[in-house]
């Protein structure tokens, strides 16, 4: 798990890396570095839906429910943006100064993601796990101490 | 007594008026003009909320506000289906509310999620366009007289004026073609999502009780249901 989020962490790192380079670009520079981003992000997006999957379901079998309720409220809030996000990608506006103008609410969205990313969902999804991998943990000794006597 | 609503709202997803909202419009950093027409229009008013409301595609986004609850504050928008704020902009006319509870066509939602009662809206146009309402709120019946309507109307028309003036420092196109307007829709389906990542940042700074999170979302359900499903 920790490994996963560390790899998401650098995966923002690189998306950073690409937005700032997005925002000083030129014309044309700028739909192929576009390019590049989309291609990032959805990499990036099916590897945190992946984590998504991975901790509710362990929220589902540990019934953490209060975990389960918010980290339920941070992917549906991921998706939607997510989602237009790419619908942005795929429908470049094919003038070069609008584009330009509203990236700058692409990139505003994408690194507001990121943040609460950064400072909410993967401290919780790692409390989370750390927490289920106890309460197996107890759960399997408690289990093994029964199955003994 | 309360203005009829109207029962044709196909003026609300016409596209040449969805192709005005762009970034000067749909920006979140308050606007010092627009947030002094509202405070005025409170004080006139005596009502305790006042909005510019611009009636987008999925939601009412509020350009400028005095008086909502930190929920709203945060989202800065609710779902458009919900809005009183729709009547206004599809009838292009004034509307008067005096106790929503009374008025079995109004949505339901904003009732009853914040106690809204009274409402006095006028359209905001821009670029010959209605766009949204210049509106005053209170969580009590209330009636507004002639004078005091008078000077809200007014106030409406400098709110237009200013809001005109922002969309035309980045003028839309008057002619969009195909993939232009493919291209518009998807950056203003990014710009109506930007309120459910404010909810988000501020809940996770603290700066918002889980409850009033919960809210906040509750107010932007159909946003989050239309546009959640991965296509990842």
């Amino acid at each position: 798990m920790l490994n996963r989020v560390e790899t998401l962490k650098k995966d923002h790192e690189r998306l950073r890396v690409l937005l700032h380079a997005c925002d000083k670009a030129s014309g044309m520079e700028l739909r192929g570095l576009l390019r590049q981003l989309h291609d990032a992000f959805l990499l990036h997006q099916r590897a945190k839906e992946q984590l998504y999957d991975t901790v509710v379901a362990t929220c589902r079998e540990v019934q953490d429910s209060s975990t389960l309720t918010l980290l339920n409220v941070f992917r549906t809030n991921q998706r939607v943006m997510s989602n237009a996000v790419h619908g942005f990608f795929v429908h470049l506006d094919p003038d070069s100064e609008r584009l330009r103008q509203r990236f700058r609410t692409v990139s505003e969205a994408l690194r507001s993601l990121m943040d609460i990313e950064d400072k909410s969902v993967f401290p919780l999804c790692l409390r989370q796990h750390s927490r289920a991998s106890s309460a197996l943990t107890m759960d399997s000794q408690i289990f093994s101490r029964a199955g003994g006597r | 007594m309360s203005t009829p609503l109207p029962t044709n709202l196909s003026l609300l997803d016409d596209r040449t008026r969805l192709s005005t909202f762009d970034s000067a419009l749909l920006e979140r950093t308050p606007d010092p003009e627009l947030q002094a027409l509202v405070l005025e229009a409170s004080q006139v008013s005596g009502f305790p909320i006042a909005l510019v409301s611009l009636v987008a595609h999925r939601i009412q986004f509020f350009r400028a506000q005095v008086g909502l609850p930190p929920d709203l504050a945060s989202a800065l928008a609710t779902d458009r289906c919900t809005s009183f704020c729709q009547f206004v902009v599809a009838s292009e006319q004034c509307l008067l509310i005096e106790n929503a509870t009374q008025e079995p066509d109004l949505p339901k939602d904003l009732v009853e999620r914040y106690g809204i009662r009274a409402y006095a809206g006028f359209p905001l146009r821009v670029m010959g366009r209605t766009v949204g309402s210049f509106c005053v709120i209170d969580v009590k019946p209330g009636r507004l007289e002639g004078p005091v309507l008078r000077e809200l109307k007014a106030l409406a028309y400098k709110a237009s004026a200013r809001l005109d003036t922002l969309a035309r420092q980045a003028p839309p196109a008057l002619v969009l073609s195909e993939s232009e307007q493919q291209a518009q829709r998807a950056w203003l389906a990014i710009a109506e999502a930007q309120p459910l990542l404010s909810l988000s940042e501020q809940f996770a700074s603290g700066r918002l009780s889980f409850e009033d999170f919960q809210r906040g979302l509750g107010a932007l359900a159909g946003l989050a249901s239309t546009g959640s499903s991965s296509a990842f």
